[in-house]
């Protein structure tokens, strides 16, 4: 049956292009992201002023991306949106990095359990999980409540509308997205490769530093990439978690496109986003390739 | 450089005994072979002294210091694994300077010690290559070079020649008599290859389920093996049952069928059941056959099936009584005419070629 099925495999493989096996997939990409993200990207170059009666001035005008980097609230909110990303991708990777080693060392019963775990979360729609941080984290929430009653300080503190709890609930979001990858590059490790570095003469802390991280590094570049690409694109959790005044740069667009219904100034910043990721990520990966010499 | 002993060494996991009190020495700058089959516990053995494995009873120690309570990286092993287990990140300079960093050596002896030990497998201009850049060959050698460079008191090879292919082996095996005969370091290859450990070690510990069975020189166990097991672990061989009929100092007559005795040097009471075990090699052709059983240890015996393997021959002839013999003859010796099928044999055998087991 086994080997019925493999040959039948093996038969398929010889026998189907691979433009076939991926046709599905570039069709429903060119349907719903490459063919309105053109249109979106034309109409950032149109030269649409918010107000109806002016006279369009050209067909193609760099207007937009102009008074794009003329706003000081749009260019804060990038800023602070690339900041924010940062930040939260950071702290996803040091919470997660040590739950993929555990998950490494547990065996196949515990390991699916944890797993469960982790994943369940996504599970919960990312309003009422949004939601329950608000609860966790309100000024008579068992946050402040704990660390009243620890002494930490005199009163409650608001913990909520601002950078930081933006930052809790990205952090939230992207654990499962980041521990995934991880694992999977680190049990792609050998034990040979572990057990090489001890018996040279490296503790604990050190294979871990010179020879598991730099290893689990096609890990490590996936998970964080999938996660600043989720923090950058944030939109629920800013607006639940976050104030008017640490608003991000989807809030910014979302505002142009829904409320102003300015597409053009909306469209530029939604490109103007889409090129500084492709580009901070183009970086990463060759950082990653020179200097630490691994293919990513 | 160190004496390894292992005193009473046992493991086991739950009810399951993988090693069973084995006893194991080590002199200084020799090497020993660890033989057995896969899951024999040879390779628990060497991962208890390298510290992997933590011994359920027994003690480990070098130069008489006991080494159970320090971790791997304490321990000054080096360790050649099976599948080399070179930093794919590193270049080959790296991976050598690897142990030497470890150990806090300052940069420029470290420098020169790496060119030391690149040079001492003849891998001088290699420092800047990526082991992904190399052939197993090479990334063995590199492996052995960093195992080397930390001046460990002990080399541990893991199935050494396991991963490379036929030509290549030939040419390690030299090489790494070569290198450990250099380096004069106390040595434990392990391996499930006859061949590997016999050409490779001082002496040889052939173990079986977690047991060590039997210990010695090479040249002495391949010959005299003290059991069947041995015997028929290192290398083909033909085990003859029979009873003594006659026994004599120092020589012994065994009958193994109704038509055909054989004398064998060796004792044992007249009586008694034995095995005989012969060597496929020590059998010579006689050019005429003699009458019946004329001849001393000589019979007729038909080929049933010639095998070609180049420097040697291999017969497989059925004797009298139904005996099924497997004979090696060299090349030369057959004077290019080896006997073809259903042709007819004489067997002539020396008695003290012939080891007896009770």
């Amino acid at each position: 049956m086994t080997t019925r099925a493999a040959a039948a495999g093996a038969a398929l493989r010889t026998s189907m292009p691979g433009i076939l096996l991926v046709a599905p997939l570039v069709v429903f990409l060119l349907a719903f992201y490459v063919i309105p993200f053109a249109g979106m990207l034309r109409e950032s170059f149109g030269a649409w002023t918010g107000d109806p009666e002016a006279v369009q001035a050209a067909d193609w005008t760099l207007y937009q991306y102009q008074k794009l980097f003329d706003s000081a609230r749009t260019l804060r909110a990038l800023w602070r949106t690339i900041e924010i990303s940062l930040i939260a991708v950071a702290l996803t990777f040091l919470l997660s990095y040590p739950v993929a080693l555990l998950l490494l060392r547990l065996g196949p019963g515990l390991r699916s359990a944890l797993l469960t775990i982790t994943f369940i979360s996504l599970a919960a729609s990312l309003i009422v999980r949004n939601y329950g941080w608000l609860v966790v984290l309100a000024d008579q929430g068992p946050v402040n409540n704990l660390m009243v009653w620890l002494g930490l300080f005199e009163r409650p503190q608001r913990l909520v509308y601002n950078k930081w709890a933006t930052i809790v609930g990205l952090v939230h979001y992207c654990m499962p997205f980041m521990i995934l990858p991880i694992y999977g590059a680190l049990s792609r490790i050998p034990r040979s490769q572990w057990e090489s570095a001890r018996i040279l003469g490296a503790g604990d802390w050190t294979t871990l530093r010179t020879v598991v991280l730099p290893l689990s590094m096609p890990g490590i570049f996936g998970g964080t990439t999938l996660c600043f690409a989720i923090c950058a694109s944030a939109f629920v959790t800013p607006l639940m978690l976050g104030s008017p005044a640490t608003s991000m740069i989807s809030q910014v667009a979302a505002e142009q496109l829904l409320i102003q219904l300015n597409f053009p100034f909306g469209s530029a910043v939604i490109f103007t986003l889409t090129a500084l990721m492709f580009t901070l990520v183009f970086a990463y990966a060759l950082i990653v390739r020179k200097v630490l010499r691994i293919n990513v | 450089m160190a004496r390894l002993d292992l005193q009473d060494l046992c493991f086991s996991v739950g009810a399951l005994e993988i090693l069973r009190h084995v006893d194991l020495s080590v002199e200084d700058g020799k090497c020993l072979a660890l033989l057995g089959p896969s899951g024999c516990g040879k390779s628990t053995t060497l991962r208890c002294i390298a510290g992997f494995v933590r011994p359920t009873g027994g003690s480990i120690s070098f130069d008489g210091q006991s080494v159970l309570g320090l971790p791997p990286h304490r321990r000054n092993v080096g360790l050649v694994f099976q599948d080399y287990a070179l930093f794919p990140h590193m270049n080959v300079a790296e991976n050598i300077a690897y142990g030497l960093r470890r150990r806090g050596v300052p940069a420029a002896e470290r420098g020169a010690r790496v060119a030391e030990a690149l040079a001492l497998v003849r891998l001088d201009d290699f420092g800047d290559r990526m082991p992904g850049q190399l052939s197993g060959g090479q990334q063995q050698r590199v492996a052995l070079a960093r195992a080397l460079v930390i001046r460990p008191s002990l080399l541990l090879l893991d199935e050494p020649l396991g991963a490379l292919d036929r030509r290549l082996r030939d040419q390690m095996q030299v090489e790494l008599k070569r290198i450990q005969r250099e380096a004069g370091i106390t040595t434990i290859i392990v391996t499930h290859d006859q061949e590997e450990a016999l050409s490779l070690s001082d002496r040889v510990a052939v173990m079986s389920e977690g047991r060590i069975t039997e210990t010695g020189r090479p040249g002495a166990l391949y010959r005299r093996p003290g059991s069947r097991e041995v015997m028929e672990f290192l290398g083909v061989s033909n085990l003859l049952a029979g009873r003594v009929e006659h026994a004599a100092a120092g020589q012994i007559r065994v009958r193994v069928g109704p038509s055909l005795a054989l004398r064998a040097a060796g004792a044992a009471a007249a009586g008694s059941a034995v095995h005989l075990g012969i060597r496929p090699e020590s059998f010579a052709m006689v050019a005429a056959p003699s009458s019946g059983e004329g001849g001393a240890n000589t019979f007729l015996g038909q080929v049933t099936e010639s095998v070609y393997k180049g420097s040697h021959v291999e017969l497989y002839v059925q004797g009298p009584d139904g005996l099924r013999i497997i004979v090696q003859q060299r090349g030369e010796a057959l004077a290019g005419a080896a006997p073809e099928i259903g042709q007819q044999v004489a067997l002539t055998i020396d008695p003290e070629a012939i080891v007896v087991f009770e």
